[in-house]
């Protein structure tokens, strides 16, 4: 039972983690692990994900950790399937245009439009907080949907 | 009247406390039971509102004090609940 709290530690945030979690290790001691101590533990953890963050002193978040947040890293993700998509495509198919719109352009086009929620919300969420680092995040968000863009342009697709 | 911040604010207003003791001292007082992950999960969003602050640097079994600010959000609080406590009081008697 004394290790089921250790696990359940990892459901918090690193920085919480060291600035509480010898504390908050001490009191399960001090209290007895219980199955209702581990529902609690994982409960709060659940609540200080939502209601908290960490302190100015740790540094804003950089680039690289907006671009971590799902809204961040998502549209970067599915351009580089739309990408893949297209490159499938020409090694399976060739660079002819299709009489028809196949299934890799349905894809292509899902993959597209279906970026555009998180890239909506990415830059109404951090760009008012976060500035300059949120806009740098939205021009690599930009500059994926143009790489996705440009074969089917060049292609004229 | 569960809401585990009022009852820590209410804690630390007795004086400096660490984790066991705030336990003890709310269930002693309010007769609620707070686990350990919704006392430090408290403690957490009061330091970082600057209402409670930890005393020392170190430690295992860190006290922390009320604020002055604190103080003033807990005054405020138990102004704003203690008419609601009054008038139901008051009503449960005459009922």
């Amino acid at each position: 039972m004394k290790r089921v709290p250790r696990v359940v530690y990892r459901l918090y945030p690193t920085w919480w983690l060291d600035r509480y979690g010898d504390e908050l290790d001490a009191l399960v001691e001090d209290t007895g692990a219980s199955w209702s101590t581990v529902a609690d533990l994982a409960f709060a953890a659940l609540v200080v994900r939502v209601q908290q963050r960490a302190p100015a002193a740790a540094g804003p978040p950089t680039i690289r950790d907006l671009l971590w947040r799902p809204s961040g890293f998502v549209p970067v993700a599915m351009s580089a399937c739309a990408l893949a998509v297209i490159a499938i495509h020409i090694l399976t198919s060739g660079v002819a245009p299709q009489a028809d719109e196949g299934p890799a352009a349905h894809l292509w086009q899902l993959l597209m439009a279906g970026q555009l929620p998180f890239i909506a919300w990415f830059a109404l969420r951090w760009v008012p907080e976060r500035g300059r680092r949120a806009m740098a995040v939205s021009a690599i968000h930009a500059g994926a949907i143009a790489a996705a863009l440009f074969p089917v342009w060049y292609l004229k697709w | 009247m569960s809401d585990p911040t009022l009852l820590i604010l209410a804690s630390l207003a007795g004086g400096q406390k660490h984790g066991y003791a705030m336990l003890t001292d709310v269930a002693e007082f309010s007769g609620v039971a707070l686990g350990p992950g919704t006392l430090y999960g408290a403690i957490g969003r009061l330091e970082q509102e600057g209402l409670i602050e930890a005393v020392g640097s170190t430690g295992r079994r860190r006290p922390y004090r009320i604020t002055a600010r604190g103080r003033k959000h807990l005054e405020a609080q138990v102004a704003a609940l203690a008419p609601i406590i009054r008038v139901s009081a008051r009503r449960l008697r005459n009922a």
